[in-house]
């Protein structure tokens, strides 16, 4: 028996051995004549293509890079990874083929550096199909408008901002204030709900990407989220290479007609990295030292992400860039370029982050230009309202500092309105369901709470949800599957709201409530 | 105005062109003086190597390399030689052969900026890699 299974392993590597054919290709060379900071010049080389992966052959093993610079008699490209043992004079094979990373079903619920090597210790990637780093982003007569949202599960972005399948929504916001809390709780929002992700981090520091792994992980959120990180420590040019690398994977699952949400965090260190690799490479600097390309730099990548039209798959890629602001500057150099590139963005402001207003967004700076049509009807409804109901409270608010004779009416607006800002604080990690989302703007914008105390909102709110989930999941449902709020499921939610507030002993007195049912009667 | 190492190059190239013996000789060394004269000579190596490769440019020359792990005879040496002619019929090629052990075994074509790569060591590689798959 043992000498048969020994027979049969010498059998099939004679086999694999006598089809192996080897192939003698006419291959163009050169030799390097410079070498910097993750750069090289390359002398000959005369039929190299723009980034074409070519082969250093140094003394210690080969080592790749790509052709970004062509000139007259030489070749400058950028060295992925460490630079061993490269030096002046050694011969470099340009290898034919433009960059590549491996895509597939396989990549999921993985951490890979920019050029598909794992970074999670749990083996090769083992992929059929590669695809280009660089790829033209899909044209006009392949696409659709955006019409399906994507589920945030964070209140004020879902109401206000909503972002739709197919979109660009920018992030953007001044250092730890919650940009990359509101991405992962995205990505942690998908689950169940038909979307692939790709999280892209770009100069970040591990320890970073370690907890926000492990958070997916906890969340169960890694079954349908891939990690693609090029860190701190990295050479410039695999910063600069990641968010195309991250969105060839991503194509991948486009292709095959599913949905998928790219993350990239972000890309000011993006553009700090190319600006790296330009400078070396000599070409000319522009403003803040960026080069003449920046914009398309940027402009290249975010077109990528798109709504195919059911014809060529009917698949989407969702892109949400982070931008880091210096100090709350949104009118520098590449914020300005990505604001103008994205179909909008969310704005978050150091103010209300240190008033405790958490998650810290901006209603009035943030837009979505997408708007209402990423967003089911339901919510349309109630987000129609709440929205007003914001505006009115933050002017009077500013003008009700100054004096405290208020008439009913401007009193009434402004508890509301404070209840409402409380509705739209929420903890991290811990994204809210659509159909919750509804009841609870529904509640608000009817009235039904205003004789809950400001300070007890969270409390009525978690207690609303909970309650909702056990007593009436049947209106919880209908709203996720009709879409829109009519007579009947509104009575049912009214009763169940109603019957929940019963149970309650916080509430204020009756006598306010009565006079807001009123003048909601006459409203209507 | 600074002139480039390469118009120095393409200079040197055009007086000495058609010239022999003294008169060659004349041209060389007034072209030293010029360069002596504008304070040049650190560039020497750059031009030299631009003259190379300005003058194989002209007179169609291409270098070509001929690596080998062994000695070879010179029927086996006319041949790769002819082979290489074969590909370049233009061109008059200049031929250099290297002894290069650490290849193993077959030959490594170098011409030009091509490269023709059949040596034992890169067909074992191949091999490796076809086996890993």
């Amino acid at each position: 028996m043992a000498n048969n299974t020994k027979d049969f392993i010498v059998e099939q590597l004679k086999k694999q051995i006598e089809n192996f054919k080897a192939e003698d290709e006419q291959k163009t060379f050169g030799l390097v004549t410079e070498v910097g900071d993750g750069i090289a010049r390359v002398s000959g080389l005369s039929e190299a293509m723009m980034s074409e992966m070519l082969e250093f052959k140094t003394k210690s093993g080969s080592v790749y890079g790509v052709a970004l610079n062509l000139d007259e008699d030489s070749v400058g490209a950028v060295i992925l990874g460490p630079m061993g043992d490269l030096k002046e004079g050694d011969e470099v094979v340009a290898m034919k083929r433009i960059l590549e990373v491996p895509v597939g079903e396989n990549v999921i619920g993985r951490v890979l550096d920019p050029l598909g090597k794992p970074l999670d210790g749990k083996g090769e990637i083992k992929t059929e199909k590669y695809y280009p780093v660089e790829k033209i982003a899909p044209g006009v007569m392949t696409r659709e408008s955006v019409s399906e949202p994507v589920q945030t599960g964070i209140k004020p972005i879902d109401a206000m901002i909503p972002v739709g399948r197919g979109q660009r929504e920018l992030i953007i916001g001044d250092r730890q204030i919650g940009k990359t809390a509101i991405a992962v709780d995205t990505i942690i929002n998908q689950k169940g709900k038909n979307m692939k992700c790709v999280y892209v981090g770009i100069g970040q520091k591990e320890s970073k990407i370690a907890n926000i792994v492990a958070k997916l992980e906890e969340a169960g959120a890694m079954e349908y989220t891939t990690v693609v990180l090029a860190g701190a420590s990295d050479p410039a040019s695999l910063l600069y290479i990641s968010p195309y690398a991250g969105t060839a994977m991503a194509e991948y699952f486009l292709d095959k007609g599913e949905d998928v949400l790219v993350v990239y965090d972000d890309l000011s260190k993006h553009a700090v990295a190319y600006r790296e690799v330009s400078l070396l490479l000599r070409r000319p600097p522009g403003r803040e030292a960026y080069p003449g390309d920046v914009f398309y730099l940027h402009s290249r990548l975010l077109e990528r992400a798109c709504k195919l039209n059911p014809e060529f798959g009917g698949g989407s890629i969702t892109a949400l860039p982070i931008i880091e602001t210096q100090a709350g500057d949104v009118s520098a150099y590449i914020p300005t370029n990505v604001i103008s590139i994205t179909d909008g963005q969310i704005y978050l402001e150091p103010d209300l982050f240190y008033q405790g207003q958490r998650p810290a967004i901006n209603a009035g700076l943030s837009v979505s230009r997408v708007g209402s049509s990423a967003q089911i009807k339901a919510m349309k409804k109630v987000a129609g309202k709440m929205r007003l109901e914001a505006a009115q409270y933050r002017e009077l608010a500013a003008f009700a500092q100054f004096g405290s004779d208020l008439d009913d009416e401007t009193r009434k607006k402004l508890e509301r309105g404070k209840r409402l800002m409380e509705i739209l604080k929420q903890d991290q990690y811990s994204p809210v369901d659509v159909s919750h989302q509804i009841a609870i703007y529904y509640s608000l914008i009817n009235g039904l709470m205003d004789n809950v105390p400001v300070e007890k909102v969270s409390e009525f709110e978690e207690g609303l949800y909970q309650y909702l989930n056990d007593m009436n999941k049947d209106v919880l449902d209908k709203i996720k599957e009709v879409g829109k709020l009519d007579e009947e499921i509104e009575k049912s939610l009214v009763k169940t709201i109603n019957d929940y507030k019963d149970t309650l002993e916080y509430l204020m007195p009756e006598e306010d409530t009565k006079e807001t049912e009123e003048s909601d009667k006459e409203n209507k | 105005m600074k002139v480039s190492a390469k118009q120095y190059a393409l200079t040197l190239l055009e007086i000495t062109e058609e010239k022999e013996g003294k008169e060659l000789e004349e041209s060389i060394s007034k072209f030293s003086g010029l360069l002596k004269s504008n304070n040049q000579l650190n560039q020497i190596d750059k031009i030299l190597y631009y003259f190379r490769k300005l003058y194989n440019q002209r007179y169609n020359i291409k270098e070509a390399q001929i690596n080998t792990a062994q000695e070879i005879d010179k029927e086996e040496l006319d041949r790769i030689e002819q082979y290489l002619q074969d590909l370049n019929k233009e061109e008059t090629l200049e031929f250099k052969v290297n002894i290069k052990k650490e290849i193993i075994g077959g030959i490594v074509l170098k011409y030009g900026d091509r490269i023709i790569d059949s040596s034992l060591k890169t067909r074992l590689n191949q091999l490796k890699n076809s086996l890993l798959k």
